[in-house]
């Protein structure tokens, strides 16, 4: 049983409180989604039942919280640990070992057991999360949902009651939230306490028993499941939440050809376009055109290739076979350097200055100051000029790739997911910018898996699957239920 | 409210997976440098030159964000043992070892905040690969005596023995010092530009 | 120098398995005798009885390579010292010698990082009584490592698809921001959600670390002790043998 008694908490260095006055109760065997927009309190309200605040991270706090009786401030880490175990939101950077079999053992190897415990809660382990095809091998090899499920087995071996699941979909596709699904279902068969704070929300229907909704550091909503879930879609909008439930009919972009009736012009014409590995390429005999202003979705499973075409396009590959003309010109590599752009999921690594406006400048000669001017209001990021890229939000950050983008003439614009851990409001902010420079005329793409995002912004969806292109539809009344399948 | 603050002198678990990670950008780095020039013969003797060149940003880094005794030990012990299990030679484990207890105490002695001692400790300790070339002063004999048989020239022992004793070693710890001063200046100021404006050091 | 390229998924076997304390030993050994060694034949022996040791652990191709590369070593000195012994080749020859002297230690250290797992190495590490602030630092270090890498290409993508091409010669201090600057960036963050990751999986627990994998000295082992201490005495003796 967890009890959180009157918490406020503020982090050193913030200005405001992070989390105000919050009481909670979650009894044994509950399971508990909290939700809520971006910097609501979610996470942090999830480090003060783990114990990483106080004792990792630093702040003010007032109020208690209990965990099966014991009062979490005054338990050593490692206590804790054996009773709340946490599953992080990017798989990427939470294992500690290289390799599947020690990361698996690893909390159960910190806990001190004799051999033979290990062995059978090894073993057991391996057995009840279905891993045992990923024994052995790197960890750097696996895609990201089978890393989380991994990270899952690791906590899973050290048999807490309680677990923590911070945004566990955020980085996974259709197919590896429906597996993800499966094993928080047979976490709550084990009789085991959850919480989980997530913005992907529909896959927890049925999963869930009550709802919590955080805002602004305080608990403005305690739902049970079946009110939550069905709520009016106003009313999930205006309180910033996404997507509730899986059949929903969700307003779409009409297409760019029906909006200018049936006017069309082919400004990239993409032919046969082989690329990747010299004897195995990723991508095999891919066509398709795409004109200005079409804002086309790209989407398939892991490893279908998608970020392979996405990086052809840009020119961060060389093509194997094929060709590409952007105006009845081809395009060669460079070319397509020049003309594409690609915001990554990790924009940190796009940006090299120490301050917004010298990051808009960096390595171009000779740019108008003005135009930078311009490009940065346009984009909200004026009042930031002089600040270090690293200090701003995960938005803005994306805004300040995209404004480097504007500056470099850039016509061919590929995201590649955008909106991964995003709330609803962020998402539509992303959708206006997108819609912004679709509308300037340069052609967009977006990797992704998220199907209100690709409802609310596509035109147009590219199927991969395998390296090649299975499907190519525009998003009307008829091709949704397709859709649904893909990103569902 | 209660303020919590977590002032430990003694390294806690964060600092030491900082100072892992750092360790591997440091590592990296050096294996850059010394992949390649190391494993050719003529510029063999300029790998520690670029190794001192590459490393200096990180060393900074390191130590602005660990400002603790331990660390820059943990560094020269870690890369040590790796170096002794892949077969360097042994000697410039050990030379990483006391350069880093040296470098250690060089930086404590400001508490690491005073930025020259800091510079000196990262010049100090790049000059770590000297280690395995002063095999070509302590162990001259074995070094330059054998050949196959008993047919070494004399004449070839003594020119080579003679020259490199006088000049080499002295031209080879001058140079590390000149690179690893431009390196670890170079991350003082990458540090004061970037670092220290995006709130990543402690 | 891609030393560190750790292999986990499968590891080659041979008709012997070593524990790795004894091919920490033999390493040791082997620099020894390659310090003290005044002749090149016991030079030979100990190579020899290295690449055989190879071959018995299973990587036979890898110990032919690592034969022929220090055969050719050989060559190269003999023959410069020979015909060229007078000019400023000398200085070559030294540094093929220099470079040949690494090769016996450095075909073990190879051969340990591709017959054993890291679980494994870790174990021995701490049986060997090494201390936990450098035993996670090193498991950090080795997990981190192939990280360093992804970054590194993200960021070469990166800075193609901003024209900031020209290589390392045309810009040198450009291009050590642009590496060094995100590489750093994301080294920092990632600290921090490593520590949280470990720390809430009981990393802070005082009592000693058990393993499931198990590391023990087998006949093999004692064999190989044997047979090292003896290449090295013959290493040692090795001037006044021949």
């Amino acid at each position: 049983m967890v009890i959180i008694k009157n918490i406020s908490f503020r982090y050193k260095g913030s200005s405001g409180l992070n989390l105000q006055n919050v009481n909670l109760e979650v009894q044994d065997g509950e399971c508990i989604l909290l939700s809520g927009r971006s910097g609501c309190g979610k996470t942090t309200l999830l480090r003060m039942i783990n114990g990483l605040i106080p004792h990792y991270y630093e702040g003010e706090i007032e109020g208690q919280v209990f965990v099966n009786g014991n009062d979490v401030e005054k338990m050593k880490m490692y206590e804790i640990a054996e009773q709340i175990g946490t599953v992080y939101q990017n798989p990427r950077s939470q294992f500690f070992n290289i390799d599947t079999d020690s990361e698996i053992l690893f909390g159960i190897e910190n806990m001190a057991y004799p051999r033979e415990e290990l062995k059978v809660r090894f073993t057991g382990t391996v057995k009840e999360t279905g891993v045992k095809n990923l024994l052995g091998k790197n960890l750097f090899h696996l895609s990201g949902g089978e890393k989380q499920k991994i990270a899952f087995a690791s906590v899973y071996a050290m048999q807490p009651d309680i677990y923590l699941l911070d945004e566990p979909s955020a980085n996974l596709d259709a197919h590896a939230v429906k597996r993800l699904q499966k094993q928080i279902c047979a976490l709550k068969r084990l009789g085991k306490t959850i919480i989980i704070t997530e913005h992907r929300l529909y896959y927890l229907k049925e999963i869930v028993d009550r709802v919590i909704r955080l805002e602004e550091g305080r608990v403005c909503g305690d739902y049970p499941a079946s009110d939550f879930f069905v709520l009016p879609d106003e009313t999930r909008v205006q309180k910033g939440l996404r997507l509730l439930d899986r059949n929903a009919e969700l307003p779409f972009q009409k297409s760019s050809s029906q909006k200018k009736s049936g006017h069309k012009k082919c400004t990239l014409d993409v032919v046969n376009v082989s690329a990747g590995y010299k004897k195995n390429p990723v991508i095999r005999n891919i066509s398709f055109e795409a004109s200005e202003g079409e804002i086309i979705g790209i989407a398939g499973h892991n490893g279908a290739g998608k970020s392979t075409l996405a990086e052809t396009l840009c020119g961060l590959n060389r093509i194997l076979e094929g060709h590409i003309f952007y105006k009845g010109n081809e395009l060669k590599e460079k070319q397509r350097c020049a003309l594409g752009y690609m915001v990554f999921q990790d924009v940190d690594y796009e940006l090299f200055a120490d301050s917004v406006r010298n990051e808009c400048a960096y390595g171009m000669s000779g740019i108008d100051a003005g135009k930078i001017s311009r490009i940065l209001e346009k984009l909200n990021l004026d009042d930031y000029e002089e600040c270090h890229p690293a200090l701003l939000s995960g938005g803005q950050k994306q805004r300040l790739a995209v404004a480097v983008g504007m500056l470099c003439n850039k016509k061919i614009l590929i995201f590649d997911e955008p909106t991964s851990g995003l709330d609803y409001d962020s998402m539509m902010r992303v959708c206006d910018l997108i819609r912004m420079l679709a509308e300037e005329g340069n052609i967009i793409f977006i990797v992704t898996h998220d199907y209100e995002f690709a409802c609310n912004v596509c035109n147009r969806i590219l199927v991969m699957d395998q390296g090649q292109l299975k499907e190519d539809y525009e998003i009307t009344v008829k091709t949704r239920k397709k859709m649904t399948e893909l990103l569902l | 409210m209660k303020t919590i603050t977590h002032q430990n002198k003694n390294l806690t678990v964060r600092d030491l997976v900082t100072t892992g990670i750092f360790c591997a950008v440091f590592l990296v780095l050096m294996m850059l440098g010394a992949g390649l020039l190391a494993p050719n013969p003529v510029l063999t003797f300029l790998m520690p030159c670029a190794v001192a060149l590459l490393t200096g940003p990180a060393y900074m880094l390191l130590i602005a964000k660990v400002p603790k005794h331990g660390p820059v030990i943990i560094l020269g012990v870690v890369i040590g043992l790796l170096m002794f299990v892949t077969g360097m030679y042994w000697m410039w484990s050990i030379a990483l070892v006391l350069l880093g207890i040296a470098a250690d105490l060089i930086a404590g002695a400001g508490r690491f905040r005073n930025i020259t001692l800091n510079i000196v400790s990262s010049v100090i300790f790049s000059l770590n690969p000297m280690g395995s070339y002063l095999m070509l002063w302590i162990n001259r004999d074995s070094y330059f005596s054998y050949m196959v048989g008993k047919g070494t020239e004399q004449s070839y022992v003594d020119t080579m023995g003679a020259t490199a004793q006088n000049w080499m070693l002295p031209a080879m710890i001058a140079s590390i010092i000149v690179t690893g001063l431009i390196s670890a200046i170079a991350g003082k100021i990458l540090l004061k530009k970037q670092f220290e404006k995006a709130g990543m050091t402690a | 120098m891609n030393f560190l390229k750790v292999k986990v998924d499968k590891k080659r076997q041979g008709f012997i398995k070593l524990d790795p304390r004894t091919l920490f030993l033999l390493i040791l050994f082997s620099n020894i005798a390659i310090f003290i060694s005044s002749s090149i034949y016991s030079e030979f022996i100990l190579m020899a009885s290295i690449l055989l040791l190879c071959a018995c652990c299973g990587i036979l191709g890898f110990s032919l390579k690592m034969g022929a590369t220090y055969f050719i070593f050989v060559l190269l000195d003999i023959l410069i010292s020979r015909y060229f012994g007078d000019s400023w080749m000398i200085y070559v020859a030294v540094g093929i010698r220099f470079i040949r002297k690494v090769i016996p230690a450095g075909t073990l250290g190879a051969a340990l990082i591709q017959t054993v797992r890291v679980s494994e190495i870790m174990v021995s590490f701490s049986k060997l009584l090494v201390p936990r602030t450098i035993t996670i630092p090193l498991t950090v270090l080795l997990r981190y490592f192939p990280s360093i890498g992804e970054d590194r290409r993200a960021i070469k993508k990166a800075m193609a698809m901003r024209g900031l091409r020209g290589g390392f010669f045309m810009h040198p201090v450009r291009t050590i921001e642009c590496f060094y600057v995100p590489m750093m960036m994301s080294a920092s963050r990632r600290a921090d959600e490593l520590s949280c990751a470990a720390i809430t999986r009981g990393i802070e627990n005082p009592k000693k670390r058990t393993t499931l994998t198990e590391v023990r000295f087998r006949t093999a082992d004692y064999t190989c002790m044997l047979c090292a201490a003896a290449v090295t005495v013959l290493c040692i003796r090795g001037g006044s043998i021949w």
